[in-house]
């Protein structure tokens, strides 16, 4: 499946819309404070509005490939889950699951998954996770997520 | 005198050998790989360097980065897929070679001009960089600002292909540099009403999710299983001897690849894509034979690899001499060197003369140490790669990734930042806005930000404070040359769409 979109004027709507969210959460500060941030937004919004100018004008749009796209999503909300999971649970337990999802989402793209495939993911996560969390812990003396679980 | 042969002798010392050797090694294999480039290469080693001393802990990163741009050669040969950006003009002549059954040649050729290209980058670096480090004792604070801007001026002209988009990006860059603590003012800015964000952005954490998430994701996008091996490796053998005879019957090709390396080296944020691919056009225009070149012309391959290694030192010019990262992987050693406690500029070769040299001679000999281990370990390197699984690549560099960024201040909440960055980073670069513009946007903030309002407070009698950032012959040139950027990245443009219509 294939998009088409005018780059420059989404890539300018970018920067109008960021420059106002800085802008509006800017406060109350000192000149100091203020002085560079200010001429920053200023910039960005000089800049993104003769990017929204060059794509009403004479942008072209581009062909974006979205094949591909659906793992990717899935690989985002996968690795949100894990955030969302990893405080209450623990490095190991969350990251073995996330490591094992991921190879066999990757893996199933070139054919179907068999139970052979399924165990080795899951053997080589906790190879990986366990060996890095080791090394981190133990070598490097950095105890990976304070949680209950390891 | 002394200095330099008190930092020859630090590491000529047994274990910072050994450091090289399995940081050279290290660094070929990530750099074989498609899709991990130096960047990432040096984030994924960032934490493995956290119980080194500064000395050793740099020593280190640069000899991944020193291995990582060769072993880009690996795969652009042995595969047409270059393993890294720099490695992109070797793929024109060396897979010809490799489908010609001279895989081994190829990668020899490759292999000797990368060492004369590191060790030519490395000697620039030791001889220039004490003087311009003097010389950068010039610069005010409106110089360091009109610097910082030159630098994302160029980043956008250059590396982006869109000047207004490179400008986004690197003005996104300066605003992200502005959340947390003002440098000057002391005032919380732009936390949104989330007290971690008083601390900033950590430059390392923008730096590793905007340069390996979004190429994770791609990778995952791609959904790759393997590579595709090669058949036609050949049966010859490394040929050192001839390799040696075939980069230097062409001196000229080298001196000249060797010095456009140079030259783009110290422009900030270039990096060795363009650097190669300039050499290696170069070297096509000027040749006798500029019809073999495409077909397997081990010249091609001399300009390519001798040129995006002479980058690897001669990159760090502005990065310690002045502080800004020739190239995006020079950030993170950037990063290493504030955390130790390291500032670039003269004090880095007055006051820590025996370490700042040091880490410049073992690039030196991490450049020597191509040769032995590409050469003695090449066909091993190849099997490994092409017997990798991508799909335990990814979520193996993922792990790597998100424990690295965790150790670097054992706090949570800049893996969910370098993760948001990340996912930010894949979505924009479909918009064709790059993250090396916004990450240099993001390193030179500091910089631009303490010399923009201290020259505005040095101008505070004038009508328009502002004009004290002008008002230097030395701020004048740097204004032409920011001015001279812009024109040269339009112009060619204009030209061509004259010439269409």
């Amino acid at each position: 499946m294939y998009i088409r979109i005018n780059t420059e004027l989404l890539s300018g709507l970018l920067g109008l819309a960021l420059a106002a969210i800085f802008w509006f959460n800017i406060g109350d500060l000192g000149f100091l404070s203020a002085v560079f941030p200010n001429s920053v937004l200023l910039f960005l919004a000089v800049v993104s509005g003769l990017l929204v100018l060059v794509g009403l004008f004479a942008g072209e749009p581009v062909t974006i490939d979205m094949r591909g796209v659906i793992p990717v999503v899935f690989g985002i909300a996968l690795l949100a889950i894990w955030w969302l999971g990893i405080r209450h649970v623990g490095f190991v337990t969350t990251s073995v699951p996330l490591f094992a999802i991921l190879a066999l989402v990757l893996k199933r793209r070139q054919g179907p998954l068999s139970l052979r495939d399924v165990i080795t993911a899951v053997v080589v996560a906790c190879v990986v996770v366990g060996g890095f969390f080791w090394v981190f812990s133990e070598l490097l003396g950095i105890r990976p997520f304070r949680a209950p679980f390891p | 005198m002394d200095i330099l042969i008190a930092a020859a002798l630090a590491v000529l010392q047994p274990h910072m050998l050994i450091i090289i050797l399995l940081g050279v090694t290290a660094g070929l294999f990530v750099g074989a790989l498609p899709g991990l480039t130096a960047t990432m290469a040096l984030a994924l080693m960032l934490p493995f360097t956290f119980t080194l001393d500064a000395l050793e802990g740099l020593v280190a990163l640069g000899a991944v980065y020193m291995g990582t741009i060769y072993g880009g050669a690996f795969t652009a040969i042995l595969l047409n897929t270059p393993g890294t950006p720099s490695s992109i003009a070797t793929t024109f002549d060396g897979h010809p070679m490799a489908k010609q059954g001279r895989a081994l040649e190829a990668i020899s050729v490759a292999t000797i001009a990368s060492v004369v290209g590191g060790v030519v980058g490395v000697t620039f670096l030791l001889i220039a960089a004490p003087p311009l480090a003097q010389l950068a004792l010039k610069f005010g604070p409106a110089e360091m600002f009109w610097v910082a801007i030159l630098g994302l001026t160029l980043i956008g002209s250059l590396a982006t292909g869109s000047l207004l988009k490179g400008l986004l990006g690197g003005a996104i860059g300066l605003l992200i540099g502005t959340i947390g603590i003002s440098p000057i003012g002391g005032e919380s800015r732009f936390t949104f009403g989330w007290p971690p964000l008083q601390a900033g952005v950590s430059l390392i954490v923008a730096l590793i999710g905007l340069f390996v998430i979004p190429e994770l994701l791609q990778m995952i996008r791609r959904g790759q299983a393997s590579l595709e091996p090669s058949d036609t490796i050949g049966n010859t053998g490394f040929q050192f001897m001839s390799a040696l005879r075939t980069v230097l019957s062409k001196p000229v090709n080298l001196v000249r690849s060797c010095a456009i390396g140079q030259v783009i080296a110290v422009i900030p944020g270039a990096g060795g894509s363009i650097t190669s691919l300039v050499a290696y056009n170069e070297a096509r225009r000027w040749s006798k034979t500029p019809e073999t070149f495409g077909k397997g012309n081990p010249e091609g391959i001399v300009a390519s690899e001798s040129s995006n290694n002479v980058m690897v030192a001669g990159s760090m010019v502005p990065l310690l001499t002045l502080g800004i990262p020739g190239a995006p992987p020079d950030a993170i050693i950037l990063g290493v060197m504030l955390l130790h406690g390291l500032r670039p500029g003269l004090d880095l070769f007055t006051q820590t003369g025996v370490l700042a040299n040091g880490f410049i001679i073992s690039m030196g000999l991490a450049a020597l140490m191509l040769a032995p281990i590409g050469l003695l370990g090449g066909r091993l390197i190849y099997r490994v790669i092409i017997r990798t699984p991508h799909y335990f690549l990814v979520p193996t560099i993922l792990i790597v990734t998100i424990l690295g960024t965790y150790a670097l201040r054992n706090n949570v909440i800049d893996v969910a930042i370098m993760l948001g960055l990340g996912v930010v980073g894949f979505l924009i670069r479909g918009l064709g806005l790059h993250a090396a513009p916004i990450v240099l946007g993001l390193i030179l903030g500091t910089i631009a930000e303490q010399g923009y309002v201290q020259s505005v407070l040095g101008g505070m009698a004038l009508d328009i404070p502002q004009l004290r950032l002008v008002a230097n012959p030395l701020s004048q040139v740097l204004i032409a040359l920011i001015v001279l950027v812009i024109v040269w990245a339009a112009w060619p443009k204009r030209f061509s769409r004259k010439k269409q219509g």
